[in-house]
């Protein structure tokens, strides 16, 4: 029995009451806060960690002079300890195309933050993995022996997209897919965006229009006259389109490529340019025979126009070969999509009076007036139309 | 899904940015004092070795419980989880890490776990002093008075006649006896020197909490001062204090107590009562660093602050709808005298007849008494009449 009261008298210490114990502990348990930048840098990760400086004290004694307070001198003295301590308990491995890599980190950057429950050290580091991840496993032990309750709140950035995961003793590892997107996905993102672009781009839409209005008709001592057949039309259409898209998916690749490159500006001028010359073609015809040159010279600017909205989706290396075929593919079907919707029409209404002397010059001075309105607004840059 | 509505939280709450200090002598964090820590270094290494040596691990995981408990920080019981996790892992654990590790759950607010690892440990050793008496303050805070007295009543024969008896007038006091149960642990005062301080304390804590529902606010005050002087950085303590200030309008005395306390959550939401209340300055700050701390729980799912919360809902924002929200789900896990008031308090100010059935429901199955709680004499009237 004395035995046993010695033993109860030492635990009184640590205190039995339940109300005790509801009141002391209202505080928040430890985590850290872990978040790796994946993609801008390429092969090096950029990592921020956000470690509480108890726990650091608990685990390395900062506190060195003993007065129960730690200073940032103290904090910076003990900067290699704690780069060590945390470093090596995190463990980053980088999946590329076929390979994987351990990614070694080094601390670039001791600093100091605030936090609800009190101030934590902030660890910046570079790992690098030597290779381009298109998945990185996390490995995380911070703490776990000394305090199975730890836990690391990860948070991966890659591609202006996060993701984020909670570490802990029983789940130390995280896996995390930092590609932009799996690759057909990326296909058919860009196909998406480029069907999305030439249907909302009414600079493209109208300039397919004033090729394709003339396709069904031929120009004669008495203005345009209809075709006879529509063989004859749509091989007239198949040769502009064709000419059109070849000029714009050269001019696009060089651009995408960086081997050329316009000012925006400028090509967006020269794009409303395009539509202004093809409109008064059509009223005033110059060039009636070989229309497909006219297509491909003026698809030639509309691809750097194409290139510049490619520009502003981001694009990465490894992507972007995938990406720009996508984005290309979609063009195409968008254009098909218009010359489907508007072929069989002009066809069915091509010798009626209606449209070869009042459709087709209304509609042309109709293009002319607003291309030249978009010209005037895009060479002052008064706004982009 | 939840870890990433979890991450937009933790974004949202760290807003400033990292910085490198001015002066190398700023001071970042105040931290246990290293000697404290230092003096622990022998049994660390013992409770390491190989083989392990078990009396160290126990003893170092009742030190850091110990820390934790001075300092708030719940770090330390995971340290004091850390150090019997090896024994905790045996097939056949050893009955006294399971009542230490049920102490550690308690902290942690895990009070099913708890008793859950103490009536393992009963099983194997039926006299287990400590793990009857931590088993009674389980089943008081509970509110499960019969079972709490009979758990007490096993200590008469297992530790000492005086832990037996402050254990048992405890429950009854809260149990329909609560003039008489003052008068005996009072009259139980003469005594023996060479108990250990700790239990002088829990008398005198248990006795301020009786004599504070007896209504007689000057014998609580006096046992409290009592205490403190023995134990003067206890947090559980002081709240109970600053409890008693504020009760009786005395704010200013409240902020003067509770003065560089603002670590410790339970005391600063006291301090932001304080400050509310007297119109200070310093009360936006605190209430900012407050309502930080009470969303950086709620995002990481932790629980333990209902009371809490219900106080800083009533008593600062005056929201009694979202106050009696958290008064309710706390009153759910744990059923001491301050859950029982802000939960009279908040189902009176919220105009809840649901609720106040409820209340009077427990009053008149437990007599429970407190006449330092005023919303509580609303809820006893109604039901008494049916």
């Amino acid at each position: 029995v004395r035995r046993l009261r010695a033993w109860l008298a030492r635990l009184l210490a640590a205190l039995l009451l339940a109300s005790w114990a509801a009141v002391a502990c209202a505080h928040k348990p430890s985590d850290s806060y872990l978040s790796l930048d994946v993609g801008a840098s390429g092969e090096i990760v950029r990592g921020q960690w956000d470690i509480a400086l108890r726990d650091l004290d608990f685990a390395l004694g900062l506190d060195t002079n003993h007065d129960g307070a730690i200073t940032w001198g103290e904090l910076k003295a003990a900067r290699g300890r704690i780069a060590d301590y945390a470093l090596t308990r995190l463990t980053l491995e980088a999946v590329g195309r076929g390979d994987r890599n351990l990614c070694p980190a080094r601390l670039t950057e001791l600093l100091v933050d605030e936090h609800v429950d009190g101030h934590y050290a902030v660890l910046r580091f570079a790992a690098d993995c030597a290779l381009r991840p298109v998945e990185l496993t996390v490995h995380y032990r911070l703490l776990f022996e000394v305090d199975p309750t730890h836990r690391g709140l990860l948070r991966v950035i890659s591609n202006d997209h996060e993701q984020a995961a909670v570490l802990s003793r029983e789940t130390p590892l995280a896996t995390v897919n930092v590609s932009a997107t799996g690759n057909w996905q990326e296909f058919t993102a860009f196909l998406g965006e480029g069907i999305w672009h030439i249907l909302k781009g009414y600079d493209h839409i109208l300039f397919l229009l004033t090729l394709l209005f003339p396709a069904v008709v031929r120009y004669g001592r008495e203005g345009w006259e209809a075709r006879e057949s529509l063989r004859d039309a749509s091989l007239d259409v198949l040769r502009v389109v064709t000419a059109f898209t070849l000029a714009h998916s050269l001019t696009l690749s060089l651009a995408v490529l960086g081997l050329v490159h316009l000012p925006a500006r400028w090509v967006e001028s020269a794009i409303a340019l395009t539509v202004l010359l093809g409109a008064l073609n059509n009223l005033r015809p110059v060039i009636v025979g070989r229309r497909w040159v006219v297509a491909f010279a003026f698809g030639l600017v509309h691809g750097f126009g194409f290139a510049s909205v490619l520009a502003d989706l981001g694009l990465h290396g490894t992507s972007l070969a995938l990406s720009l075929v996508g984005f290309n593919s979609g063009v195409e079907i968008g254009q098909l999509l218009i010359v489907l919707a508007v072929l069989p029409l002009a066809f069915l209404a091509r010798r009626t009076l209606l449209y070869r002397r009042t459709f087709m010059p209304a509609g042309s001075v109709a293009i002319v007036l607003l291309a030249a309105y978009w010209l005037v607004a895009r060479v002052t840059g008064a706004g982009l139309g | 899904m939840a870890a990433a509505g979890l991450f937009v939280l933790a974004a949202a709450t760290a807003v400033a940015s990292p910085y490198v200090p001015q002066d190398d002598a700023s001071i970042l964090e105040r931290v246990p004092a290293r000697s404290d820590l230092e003096r622990l270094a022998p049994l660390r290494a013992a409770a390491a070795a190989s083989p392990p040596n078990l009396e160290a691990s126990l003893a170092l995981a009742t030190a850091y419980v110990g820390i934790g408990r001075r300092n708030s920080d719940p770090r330390f019981i995971a340290y004091a989880q850390a150090a019997l996790l090896p024994w905790l892992a045996q097939a056949r654990p050893p009955e006294r890490a399971l009542v230490l590790q049920a102490i550690t759950l308690q902290y942690l607010h895990r009070f099913d776990a708890a008793l859950t690892l103490l009536e393992r440990a009963l099983e194997r050793e039926p006299l287990d002093p400590q793990a009857w008496l931590t088993r009674a303050a389980l089943l008081e805070l509970r509110g499960d008075y019969p079972a709490a007295r009979r758990a007490c009543a096993r200590l008469v024969r297992t530790a000492d006649e005086f832990s037996s008896l402050t254990c048992l007038t405890s429950v009854a006091g809260r149990n329909g006896e609560l003039a008489a149960s003052f008068a005996r642990l009072r009259t139980a005062g003469e005594l023996d020197p060479r108990l250990p301080a700790a239990l002088r304390t829990w008398r005198l804590a248990v006795m301020a909490e009786m004599a504070g529902r007896l209504g007689d606010d000057q014998a609580a005050e006096a046992c409290l001062r009592a205490a403190l002087r023995a134990e003067g950085d206890d947090p559980y303590l002081k709240a109970a204090y600053a409890d008693l200030l504020l009760r009786t309008d005395r704010s200013r005395e409240a902020l003067a107590l509770l003065a560089g306390s603002e670590a410790q959550d339970p005391l600063l939401l006291r301090l932001v009562i304080a400050a509310h209340r007297l119109g200070s300055p310093q009360g936006e700050r605190w209430t900012q660093a407050y309502d930080e701390r009470l969303r950086a729980a709620e995002r990481d799912g932790d629980n333990t602050h209902q009371r809490e919360q219900a106080m800083y809902l009533l008593e600062v924002r005056g929201d009694a709808v979202a106050a009696l929200v958290a008064a309710r789900r706390n009153w759910s896990v744990q059923r001491e005298p301050a859950d029982l008031c802000i939960y009279a308090q908040a189902s009176l100010r919220a105009h809840s007849t649901a609720d106040s059935e409820l209340i009077g429901h427990w009053l008149a199955q437990t007599h429970y008494e407190d006449r330092s709680c005023s919303a509580l004499s609303e809820h006893r009237a109604p039901t008494e009449t049916q």
